[in-house]
């Protein structure tokens, strides 16, 4: 077998793996049954409060990110190769461990003063958010960090001789270089948030109706014995993912980072 | 115009130490050296795009080295140009005039003459990822000369173009620095492109500076081996003194057994009879005759012709001295004076006033 065909074996064995977990679902499925799953508030609010939660968790997210992987990618200053090190957290530290952590946190003074002066988090939606956004922060620092790697500072540093202050530099000149890749990143980072679990369910617990993402909607109805309802809030899941990460590659077709 | 002072800095394991240079208002510098050799680091911190550890940077006298680089009137073409990839020509070229906070259409006015000076008036609209390389020179300059700058560095920002294309563009940086009265800092390591744009020269290698003043005196008199080098001199051999006359010295070269009379030159070191001396000479000074007896047996060498490389009217000699082949000498000849074949015995003469002495 030559390598070309080998390679392309593996590449269709990896789309068989998913293809075959994702028909299995058909053995519960009925189209009745999954019609009125939709329908339902519960898996109504399942949906709008993933939607919610996660769009908000990009937008802080966005908001950290750009600045710290601006930082991170083009000065040198001491602690950054912790800083580096740490953001990789969410990838080796469980989300549980990282909810779990969540909790000790608003078990110390400190948090405990937030909880009863700022903010209460601790099986909320805000919690929902807060475990979100500490699951996926590190990964979207480090996607949009990437994607500043793809642009050359020349481009700003003629900016600057041309009369650009660093901030202008950057928002007239690499900014609109990079917006390709944040657009990946925030989708990516959206999917990441949407599909989260682990952290939310700690910090958050599993309320029906209050604090039941999609993720914790499927573990709720799974511990219940309800599989056609869990089927029902999977395909969902699915769906949803497909169709934004659709239409992302909608809006950019090339794909790609950087704008070249 | 521009005066640089024991100009130190450090990027990673690599280091600048104690350059200083000049440049006069209206003219061209040149910073001549082999890659890696630090002549970007000097013109990034002239730019103000790096921190000097020490040294003083002087624009028309006054000291520019805490100055931003937005704030210092310096223009800097790197050596891929950096045209901005999400710009059309225009706004390319307009970028300055922008950030200056004049509105879009006063902006294009006001690049209309500049764009059209430099013959890219009819690409204004077009983006520049579809741009000939000698259009993307172009653009680069018209977006620096729009910005009002006096003071151009330049980094080998010609080094991706074809030999004709390069002399048409070395023509318009010339005229339009007469025209704008403009100041250049270019960096390059071709010899033809230095010689070609500068009024003076200095040699940059491994971090140092090691000649600095006009280009005739530069490329004529290399201040040590490393410049020779580095203007181009070809040949190299190791000589001893053997006499000490009034205007002249008496060297042997063993690897080429002959013996040489050798111009003093002002300022030059005092040599000692049985010092060893590396004596340099260009490959165009060279005389390679196939007549056998000379007058006088000074300064000439019996070779035999190793290569001949012919260039159009001219030929590169490859020599050799009996049965060495470690001492290959490199003599440029026009084919029309004595048509020579490997094999071939020779005679090179080596004119006393071009041998140079380290």
């Amino acid at each position: 077998m030559s390598f070309k065909r080998l390679s392309i074996t593996f590449a269709v064995s990896v789309f068989l793996i998913y293809a075959v977990l994702i028909i299995s679902l058909y053995s519960f499925y009925s189209s009745e049954h999954l019609l009125r799953i939709i329908a339902s508030s519960r898996a109504l609010y399942a949906v709008r409060l993933s939607i919610v939660a996660a769009s908000v968790t990009v937008l802080v997210c966005m908001i950290l990110a750009v600045p710290a992987a601006y930082a991170l990618s083009r000065y040198h200053f001491v602690g950054k190769r912790i800083i580096d090190t740490l953001l990789e957290l969410p990838l080796f530290v469980s989300p549980a461990a990282l909810g779990a952590m969540i909790l000790i946190f608003f078990n110390t003074p400190v948090g405990d003063w937030i909880q009863g002066n700022v903010q209460q988090f601790v099986f909320t939606v805000y919690g929902v958010i807060l475990a979100q956004i500490i699951a996926v922060l590190g990964i979207a620092v480090r996607l949009v960090k990437a994607v500043f790697d793809e642009i050359p500072r020349r481009y700003e540093k003629v900016a600057r001789t041309l009369g650009a202050s660093p901030y202008r530099a950057f928002s007239s000149i690499t900014l609109p270089h990079a917006y390709r890749g944040l657009f990946a990143a925030m989708v990516l980072t959206w999917a990441k948030a949407v599909g989260e679990f682990g952290a939310t369910v700690t910090v958050a617990g599993t309320i029906a109706m209050r604090t039941e993402t999609l993720p914790v909607s499927i573990y709720m109805r799974l511990a219940s014995a309800d599989i056609e309802g869990a089927v029902g809030s999977i395909l969902i899941l699915i769906t949803l993912s497909l169709v934004v990460l659709y239409l992302s590659r909608l809006i950019f077709p090339g794909g790609g980072y950087v704008r070249s | 115009m521009l005066e640089v002072n024991d100009l130190t800095l450090r990027a990673g394991a690599f280091a600048v130490k104690e350059v200083s240079f000049e440049v006069a208002e209206g003219s061209c510098h040149v910073l001549l050296g082999p890659t890696g050799s630090g002549k970007t680091l000097i013109l990034e911190s002239v730019a103000g795009l790096r921190r000097l550890q020490a040294g003083t940077i002087k624009l028309a006298g006054e000291e520019i080295n805490g100055t931003f680089p937005e704030k210092r009137k310096i223009a800097y073409l790197p050596q891929d140009l950096a045209l901005f990839p999400t710009m059309t020509v225009k706004d390319n070229i307009a970028y300055s005039l922008r950030i200056s906070g004049l509105a879009k259409r006063d902006c294009y006015a006001r690049i209309k003459d500049t764009a059209t000076g430099l013959g890219i008036g009819e690409i204004l609209e077009r983006s520049i990822h579809h741009l000939s390389g000698g259009e993307k020179q172009r653009v680069a300059l018209a977006r620096a000369l729009v910005a009002g700058n006096r003071m151009m560095l330049l980094d080998e920002p010609l080094s991706s173009l074809h030999t004709g294309l390069r002399r048409e563009i070395w023509h318009l940086l010339q005229r339009i620095r007469k025209e704008h009265n403009l100041t250049y800092l270019l960096v390059t390591h071709d010899l033809d492109e230095a010689l070609f744009l500068s009024d003076t020269i200095s040699i940059i290698h491994g971090g140092r500076l090691l000649q600095t003043g006009d280009k005739n005196e530069v490329f004529n008199r290399p201040s040590s081996l490393e410049a020779a080098r580095i203007v181009g001199v070809e040949n190299f051999f190791a000589a001893v003194v053997q006499g000490n006359e009034a205007a002249c010295l008496r060297l042997h070269c063993p690897a080429l057994s002959a013996s040489f009379m050798v111009e003093k030159r002002r300022g030059a070191p005092l040599y000692q009879e049985g010092e060893g001396v590396t004596l340099g000479i260009r490959a165009n000074n060279l005389i390679l005759t196939v007549a056998q007896e000379q007058p006088g047996e000074m300064n000439g060498a019996e070779l035999v012709v190793e290569e001949v490389y012919e260039k159009g009217s001219s030929a590169t000699v490859l020599l050799r001295h009996g049965d060495r082949r470690d001492t290959i000498v490199v003599a440029e000849q026009h084919k029309q004076n004595y048509p020579v074949f490997p094999g071939q015995k020779v005679k090179l003469l080596f004119p006393r006033e071009n041998i140079m002495l380290y």
